[in-house]
C-alpha cells in the first residue's frame, strides 16, 4: 500500500517536471520566416519532402509508418492518420502536425487547433497532391525556391519518361492492390496517372474510386498485357517477374508475354518525391524493351538510403 | 392459396419440391447466362466454339461461383430453419449460437499469421482454421451450456450470444494490431462473399452439406413436435434432449462450413425460412427441403445482382441479400402474414 502511494507520488512529480518542461519549450520564434521549429509528420511522403527541404531535424514525432527515413525512425509515435494522439503531440511541444485529411480525425484536429497545435492536412496520396504539398511545405518553411527546384526537377524527370513512350502503342495494365477479391488501381489514383505516363492504359480506369474491387470476369475480358501485383507485403512472399497465381489464366497476354510482376507495395504505392522513380519503374514493367529490365532490388521492400547521402 | 391447416400430402411435398427445384434451375440458368464479361452463347451451338476467354469466364469463374452460391445459400437456409426450430425463436439465424464467432476467430487468426496467401496448404489454410475454430466453439458452448446434463434453450442462447460478443471483441483487437494489408483481407473475409472455389473444393463442400442436411432431415418430425414446446414434444414421444443436442451440433456444422469458406453472408439464414413458412407453411417435412432449394435460389440470385449492378465493380453479396430480401420479406409478411405459423 505504502509502495503504491510512493510510486504515485514519484509518477506525479515526473509528470509535473515533464509538463513544466513542455511549457518551457520555446514558442515559435518571432522570426517566423524560418517556419515551425517542432513538427510531427504522419505520412512518410511528407517526411521525405521535409528531408529534401533540409528541415527533417525539426521532426519530433512520427505517425505509424515504416522504418524510413532512418534518422527519424526512433522518434516517438504520435498515432495514425485517423487517430492522432493529442496528448503526446502536446507533451512533445509540437507546433505543426502534417497529416492527411481524415473525417475520423476531425474532432482531434479541432482539439489540436484549440491547443495551439496547427494541423496541416496534406494530400500526398495523389499525383497533383504531391506537387501541391511540396509547394505548401516550401511556403511554410520559407523555402519556396528549394521547393520549386524540387518540383521542377521531378516534372522534368516525369516528362522524360513520357517522352520515351511517345507514339509507342499503349499496353493494357492491371495494377493489383489486393486479391481474392481483386482490388485494383482505379481513376484518380497516382498509379492510374503513372501507368499513363509510362505508356500504359489502366484497365480499371472506368471504376468509380481510386482503389476499388474489380470483377474477375471483367479483368479476364479486358486482357491485360501487363499485370503488376502488389497484393502481398510479406517479406517472404513471391517476388519478381513470373506468372505466380496469374498463371492459371494462361491465355492472358500478360501471362503469355511474361509481363506479370510481383512487387513489394512500398515500391509503388506511397507517392511523394519518388514519383519520377516510380514512373521509371512503371516504364520498366510495362515497356521493358524501352526502359530495360527492372533490377532485382526493384521488386523488394524499399530501403531508405538517402540518410547521410549528399543532397 | 395454401393454408397452414392444410394437411401435408405426399403429392403436395412432391409438387412444391419440384416447383422450387424448377425455380432453382431457373436461377442457376440466369446466374450462368449473365455476368460482367460477355459470352457469346451462340458459339455453344454445334459448329461454334467458345474463345479461350469465354471458356475461362464461363467454366472457371462463373459456373463454380454459381454452384458455390447455391450450396451456401441452401446450407444457410437449412441452418436457419434448424436453429429457429431448436430455439423456438423467430429471430434465430445461423450465426446466433456462437459457432460463427468461433469460425471468424479461426479465419482471422489464419489471415493474421499470413496463411491467406496462395500456396500455403493450397490456399485452404483459412477455411481449415475457421472450421477448426467453429468446432472448438461448438464444443466449448455445448459444454458450458449443458446444465445438469441438459441443454436448455436459454443456456445455449445466452452462451452463444455472449461467445459471439467475445469473438467480436477479439476480432476488433486483432484488427487494431493488423497491418493495412491484413486489415483489407480480414474485412473482406468477414463481410462475406461467394468465394472462388475449384471444382474439387466444391465437391467436398457439396458432400459435407448433403450429409449434414440428410441427417437433419431425419429429425423433421421431431421439429414439428418441438413447435408444441418441449413438454408437448415429450408427450409425443420425442427424445427432446437428444434432438436438441443433435440439432445444435448439425446446425453448427452447417454454419461452420459456410463461415469457413464464405465468411458471414447475412440475412439468407434468417429470412428464407420465414419466407417459406409464409408460402408453404411450417411443416418441417416440407420446410427443410424447401429451405435448401429456396435458400440456394435466393443466394444465386443475390450474387448475380451483386456481380451485375456495378460492373466492372462488384458489390458485397450481403448488401444485396438484405437490400432485396428485406423489402421482399416485408411484402410477403403484409400480404400473407395472416397465414403465418411458426
Amino acid at each position: 500500500m505504502k509502495g503504491l502511494r510512493a510510486k504515485k507520488v514519484v509518477f506525479g512529480v515526473a509528470w509535473l517536471v515533464l509538463a513544466s518542461a513542455c511549457s518551457k519549450t520555446p514558442p515559435p520564434p518571432p522570426d517566423a520566416d524560418d517556419g515551425p521549429r517542432r513538427v510531427a509528420v504522419m505520412a512518410p511522403a511528407t517526411a521525405e519532402i521535409l528531408d529534401v527541404l533540409g528541415v527533417l531535424d525539426r521532426v519530433v514525432g512520427i505517425g505509424q509508418f515504416g522504418p524510413w527515413p532512418a534518422s527519424i525512425a526512433e522518434l516517438p509515435e504520435v498515432g495514425g492518420y485517423d487517430s492522432p494522439n493529442v496528448e503526446r503531440l502536446v507533451i512533445l511541444g509540437t507546433d505543426v502536425v502534417f497529416t492527411v485529411k481524415s473525417e475520423a480525425a476531425a474532432p482531434a484536429h479541432r482539439r489540436l487547433n484549440k491547443l495551439r497545435v496547427r494541423v496541416v492536412e496534406l494530400d500526398t496520396s495523389t499525383y497533383e497532391g504531391v506537387f501541391n504539398s511540396i509547394k505548401l511545405l516550401g511556403d511554410i518553411f520559407n523555402r519556396g525556391k528549394m521547393a520549386e527546384k524540387l518540383a521542377a526537377r521531378m516534372r522534368v524527370e516525369l516528362q522524360d519518361v513520357e517522352r520515351r513512350v511517345y507514339g509507342v502503342p499503349r499496353r493494357r495494365v492491371l495494377f493489383v492492390i489486393g486479391r481474392d477479391p481483386e482490388f485494383v488501381a482505379g481513376p484518380g489514383s497516382h498509379l492510374d496517372r503513372l501507368i499513363e505516363i509510362a505508356g500504359g492504359v489502366n484497365i480499371g480506369q472506368d471504376l468509380t474510386a481510386p482503389y476499388q474491387q474489380m470483377s474477375k470476369e471483367s479483368i479476364l475480358e479486358r486482357q491485360p498485357e501487363a499485370i503488376i501485383d502488389t497484393s502481398d507485403n510479406r517479406a517472404n512472399s513471391l517476388r519478381g517477374r513470373q506468372p505466380g497465381a496469374w498463371g492459371v489464366w494462361d491465355f492472358l497476354p500478360a501471362v503469355k508475354n511474361n509481363r506479370v510482376y510481383w512487387i513489394d507495395p512500398s515500391q509503388l504505392v506511397i507517392p511523394g518525391i519518388r514519383l519520377p522513380h516510380m514512373a521509371q519503374l512503371m516504364g520498366k514493367l510495362i515497356h521493358p524493351e524501352i526502359f530495360g529490365e527492372p533490377d532485382p532490388s526493384d521488386y523488394l521492400a524499399l530501403e531508405y538510403d538517402r540518410d547521410g547521402a549528399p543532397n | 392459396m395454401v393454408h397452414r391447416t392444410e394437411r401435408l400430402t405426399g403429392r403436395r411435398v412432391l409438387i412444391v419440391t419440384l416447383l422450387l427445384a424448377a425455380l432453382l434451375a431457373l436461377c442457376i440458368g440466369g446466374g450462368i447466362a449473365f455476368g460482367a464479361g460477355t459470352v457469346n452463347f451462340s458459339s455453344l451451338l454445334p459448329g461454334g466454339s467458345l474463345t479461350e476467354v469465354e471458356h475461362a469466364i464461363l467454366l472457371q469463374v462463373r459456373l463454380p461461383r454459381v454452384l458455390a452460391a447455391g450450396l451456401l445459400g441452401g446450407a444457410l437456409a437449412v441452418a436457419g430453419v434448424v436453429f429457429q426450430a431448436l430455439l423456438r425463436n423467430p429471430l434465430a439465424d445461423p450465426y446466433v449460437l456462437g459457432v460463427a464467432g468461433g469460425a471468424s476467430i479461426g479465419g482471422v487468426v489464419a489471415l493474421l499469421l499470413g496463411l491467406g496467401s496462395v500456396g500455403v496448404m493450397g490456399g485452404a489454410a483459412v477455411p481449415a482454421f475457421a472450421f477448426a475454430g467453429a468446432l472448438a466453439a461448438l464444443l466449448l458452448i455445448e459444454s458450458i451450456a449443458t446444465v445438469g446434463g441438459q441443454l436448455t434453450v436459454y443456456s445455449i442462447l445466452l452462451t452463444g450470444a455472449i461467445f459471439n460478443s467475445f469473438a467480436a471483441a477479439l476480432i476488433y483487437f486483432i484488427q487494431s494490431v493488423a497491418s493495412l494489408q491484413q486489415l483489407h483481407e480480414i474485412v473482406f473475409y468477414l463481410m462475406g462473399r461467394v468465394p472462388a472455389l475449384g471444382y474439387q473444393e466444391l465437391a467436398v463442400l457439396a458432400l459435407a452439406i448433403v450429409i449434414v442436411d440428410l441427417a437433419v432431415y431425419t429429425m423433421c418430425r421431431d421439429y414439428n413436435a418441438l413447435s408444441l414446446g418441449e413438454e408437448g414434444a415429450m408427450l409425443l414421444g420425442v427424445d427432446v434432449g437428444r434432438t436438441k443436442r443433435f440439432t445444435f451440433v448439425l446446425g453448427s456444422l452447417l454454419t461452420g462450413l459456410c463461415v469457413a469458406v464464405a465468411g458471414l453472408i447475412g440475412f439468407v439464414g434468417l429470412v428464407v425460412p420465414h419466407m417459406l413458412r409464409l408460402v408453404i407453411g411450417p411443416d418441417h417435412r416440407l420446410l427443410l427441403p424447401a429451405a435448401f432449394l429456396g435458400g440456394a435460389s435466393f443466394l444465386v440470385l443475390a450474387d448475380l445482382a451483386a456481380r451485375l449492378l456495378l460492373v466492372p465493380n462488384e458489390l458485397p453479396v450481403g448488401v444485396v441479400t438484405a437490400l432485396i430480401g428485406g423489402p421482399f420479406f416485408l411484402y410477403l409478411l403484409r400480404t400473407r402474414g395472416r397465414n403465418y405459423a411458426f
